[in-house]
């Protein structure tokens, strides 16, 4: 695969879950950008396609925090035509909207563990490396996180998110 | 199983497809129409942005610089250009600052031009009229010992705030989503629905015009609800469009030479033929329409509900850039908006750089002499402050300054416009890197509406919200964070460049690259800063060196008096005399465990805190301050309860001494308490299915909990739940003149 396609099939992924950390479309981009640069320069040999997908995702989130660099960023709040979108929204846009409000309003770790686990869809062993923490202390952030989601979204999204 | 779950679908949906990623990540613009010539483009420009980044040269390239940020020229503060071509010229200025490689950081301003470390003033300041002394003395938030109705809780009493519930006692209305809900207060709580909001199509040139209410103030007759309106703007690519004419007229042409054609219509054979899409649009990688960016504007509907059931829409207007906040004082209305210049800018084509204000006569351009070029925050932005006046219907005032700002403290005299920014210089003999952030602020002086530049200035440290800031007897009080942070730095060649870059910061400055140390050295500083400044906004004193290391959480004024609560390690509530403003004294200093995001007095000598404890659950605290030298916590209540973001929103939370009520939207619902011989007590709990968008209020003897899906009615003399009500699907009504069909 050429090396444009490998970096194609994260974009997702790296966009997302630099989205969801920083909280605005711009900072993401530019991360995003960030990201690319930084996988054509590197030249190290990667073990696995799981290998390179979390090498990209630890750069995604080490890139993130640089970015927060304010203890506050208020003004920075989840993309404007977020809010733009409740017009004539069908019941799973509706609710496709309630669930990312949800994620963003969680705590920045909890957020963080959610989205590797649940969108990128990285093992915990995996997602506690690119965090930089322990497989355990994942495990607690992503518990704490999935309860918190359940309380703000109400049980009709239980069975949801598991 | 996780894969396809809920949160997959959720993010997805907002995800650009991965060719429009692909774009980004190429070249940091929005994605252009596929070419044929596309790929190669994209080639010669990845290798040359490497290139040049590798030989450290990238000063032009795209990749590498931040957005624009201007140093304005020494121009006379505070002076109106003579044309708008003064204002072009002026957006142009080339700017010189520091660099930040790879950085995001969008705002560094190099150097100390165009900063103003001394208040900068306009104007003689007034001396505080003799009634301002009682205006703050008023018990701030909704302190009514009387009255029928709670209000919107707000900063100052009389400062009236935008919210998305409004009530006279009578009438209760709600906005959500594109709807507006009027409810009757009593008596059978009939519903009726409006629609408010919504997007329209414009079929000539294929735009779409998207509004969406935000939030509303009510004054008697007269309801306004202030839109966020957007409106998508679209360029053409001339080298595509002359393509695909030409396509269309050489395929017309074989149509109409064929004898016995096999489709219908020209354009079936065009659609066949991959011309033209089923809608008639270009087909896809034919279209020549790109898309630019959306221009944002604030619109406000006055509405005339002296019949509330049946509102009549009496004026409309628009004024150019995002809502920032708004306030209504008496009866002015005043609304600031935050506009950004975008792009490439044409002088002969001021409507790409000039605030407008849009009625129903059209669209014209802010006038020159309402435009101040000074600019102490150097960011391409203006910001507009309008103001109406809700008794004659009529725009009072109209004042934009260049430089935008991010949050709006008012008190009745004056607009504070607050921004922060990131700054960093390097010192090249002592290789080392400081960053900071400043505060901006801009006083505009407000009387019976008419709006004045009064004073500037801009300071070391960063401000939470509104509540960081106080107007009290000619004195504008504060509290900021500082958090300075010094690296050393060393030179590095090109070559090192890409393997040092992930670890730590890479700079740029003055030509040289400098890679930063992973950890910041002794010199750094986190503190926090009380200051004093006098209404010409010159500092009259100050506390430094406030609960170092910790961050600033929350701050409430109080007259004379001052509390904040810092967090990180022994989360102090400090309370300060401000009696003296040349000489503020700390008082005490009550160390507790967990933070308040909110502070508010409550009844004489108390003060409640609403935050979350150290497991994240919220966190009711009421706190003694009849003794201000020792403040004691008197009561804690750890709810059960997730803490929720909306408490940070102070319009989310009720809390009437008067009533002695405290409510807040958390969990699934909505909790009502109330403070009885040292304890928090529950008194009614609603399940409104999300915290978000929910709202308590009381009317009449009852307790209203609002939320999107409809409203729970409890009687406050037993808490006994008295009626549940689902909003009606699909009822909305629309409001003549206003257009919208409906949005529900």
């Amino acid at each position: 695969m050429k090396s444009d396609d490998v970096f194609r099939k994260h974009s997702r992924q790296i966009y997302v879950t630099a989205l969801t950390y920083v909280k605005n479309r711009s900072d993401a981009e530019d991360i995003l950008q960030d990201v690319f640069v930084a996988f054509l320069s590197q030249n190290r040999a990667f073990e696995s396609e799981e290998h390179l997908r979390n090498w990209l995702l630890k750069v995604t989130v080490n890139r993130s925090k640089n970015v927060l660099r304010s203890p506050w960023r208020k003004r920075c709040e989840w993309p404007e035509e977020d809010l733009a979108e409740e017009k004539d929204l069908s019941e799973e846009a509706s609710r496709a909207l309630d669930v990312r409000r949800a994620v963003m309003r969680l705590p920045e770790k909890l957020r963080l563990a959610v989205i590797l686990y649940y969108y990128d869809q990285l093992s915990a062993k995996d997602a506690a490396r690119v965090a930089g923490i322990s497989e355990s202390a994942f495990k607690v952030r992503l518990h704490r996180g999935r309860e918190a989601l359940r309380e703000i979204l109400g049980e009709d999204y239980e069975n949801e998110i598991r | 199983m996780r894969s396809d779950n809920e949160i997959t679908r959720a993010f997805d949906g907002i995800c650009p497809s991965e060719e429009e990623l692909m774009n980004v990540a190429r070249r940091g613009k929005k994605p252009a129409p596929r070419r044929p010539w596309g790929r190669i483009a994209l080639a010669a420009c990845l290798a040359l942005s490497l290139l040049l980044g590798g030989l450290g040269i990238a000063n032009g390239s795209k990749l590498f610089v931040s957005p624009p940020t201007v140093n304005p020229p020494a121009a006379e503060e505070g002076k109106s250009p003579s044309d708008y071509g003064e204002i072009f010229r002026y957006l142009n200025t080339p700017a010189s600052r520091v660099e930040f490689l790879y950085s995001p950081l969008s705002d560094l301003v190099g150097g100390s031009d165009g900063r103003l470390d001394e208040g900068v003033d306009f104007e003689t300041p007034s001396a505080p009229s003799p009634d301002s002394s009682n205006l703050n003395s008023v018990p701030s938030g909704n302190d009514r010992n009387e009255g029928e109705h709670s209000d919107t809780n707000v900063q100052h009493a009389g400062v009236m705030e935008g919210d998305i519930v409004k009530t006279d006692g009578k009438f209760i209305y709600f906005l959500r989503k594109n709807t507006l809900r009027v409810i009757r207060a009593s008596d059978g709580f009939a519903v009726k629905s409006f629609t408010v909001g919504g997007s329209t199509y414009h079929e000539e040139d294929k735009t779409s015009t998207l509004c969406t209410p935000v939030e509303m103030f009510l004054a008697g007759d007269r309801l306004v609800i202030l839109c966020s309106e957007g409106e998508a703007l679209y360029s053409e690519d001339g080298q595509m469009k002359e393509k695909f004419e030409s396509l269309k007229q050489e395929y017309t042409k074989q149509y109409e030479s064929m004898a016995e054609p096999a489709f219908a219509s020209v354009e079936d054979y065009l659609v066949a033929m991959g011309i033209l899409d089923e809608e008639g649009d270009p087909a896809d990688g034919l279209e020549y329409r790109v898309y630019e960016r959306t221009l944002w504007s604030t619109r406000a509907l006055i509405l005339d509900v002296a019949e509330p059931t049946a509102p009549r829409l009496v004026d409309s207007f628009a004024v150019s850039g995002s809502l920032v906040s708004s306030r209504m004082i008496a009866d002015v209305l005043v609304l600031v908006a935050n506009q950004w210049i975008h792009g490439e800018l044409s002088e002969d084509r001021p409507e790409d750089y000039v605030p407008y204000l849009s009625t129903p006569e059209g669209r014209e351009l802010v006038s020159v002499d309402r435009i101040h070029l000074h600019s102490a925050l150097a960011q391409k932005s203006y910001l507009n402050v309008l103001s109406y006046d809700l008794a004659t219907l009529e725009q009072v005032d109209l004042l934009c300054v260049l430089g935008g700002g991010e949050d709006l403290y008012a008190s009745h005299e004056s607009l504070y416009i607050l921004g922060k920014r990131y700054e960093s210089s390097i010192d090249k003999n002592e290789l080392r890197y400081r960053s900071s952030t400043r505060t901006y602020i801009t006083r505009i002086a407000l009387e019976n509406g008419k709006l004045s530049l009064a004073s500037q200035t801009s300071l070391e440290g960063e401000f939470g919200d509104q509540f960081f800031f106080d107007e009290y007897l000619g004195h504008l009080r504060m509290v900021l964070h500082r958090n300075t942070r010094c690296y050393r730095v060393e030179p590095f060649t090109p070559a090192d460049y890409l393997n040092y870059w992930i670890g730590g910061e890479a700079l740029r400055y003055e030509g040289v690259n400098y890679r930063q140390a992973d950890e910041p050295d002794g010199e750094s500083l986190r503190d926090n800063v009380l200051l004093i400044l006098d209404l010409s906004l010159k500092e009259v004193s100050r506390i430094e060196n406030l609960a170092e290391g910790e961050d600033l959480k929350s701050v409430r004024f109080d007259g004379e008096i001052g509390y904040f609560v810092t967090y990180l390690q022994v989360d102090p509530l400090f309370a300060v005399d401000l009696s003296d403003p040349k000489q503020p004294k700390i008082l005490s200093e009550l160390k507790i465990p967990g933070f308040s995001t909110y502070l508010q007095t409550y009844g004489k000598g108390m003060l409640l805190g609403v935050g979350r404890d150290d497991s994240g659950f919220v966190k009711l605290s009421m706190f003694d301050v009849s003794d201000k030298t020792d403040v004691k916590e008197t009561a804690v209540l750890v709810s059960d309860r997730w803490y929720s973001g909306t408490l940070d929103d102070h319009k989310a939370i009720l809390a009437d001494s008067g009533k002695n009520l405290i409510g807040l939207a958390t969990g699934s619902g909505y909790l009502v308490y109330t403070y009885c011989d040292g304890e928090f007590v529950l008194l009614a709990e609603a399940d409104a299915g999300s915290n978000s968008y929910v709202r308590g209020l009381y009317a009449n003897g009852l307790f209203y909990v609002i939320g999107y899906r409809g409203f729970a009615v409890y009687s406050m003399e037993d808490w006994s739940l008295v009626e549940e009500v689902s909003f009606p699907l699909n009822e909305a009504q629309s409001i003549p003149g206003l257009g919208w069909e409906r949005a529900e």
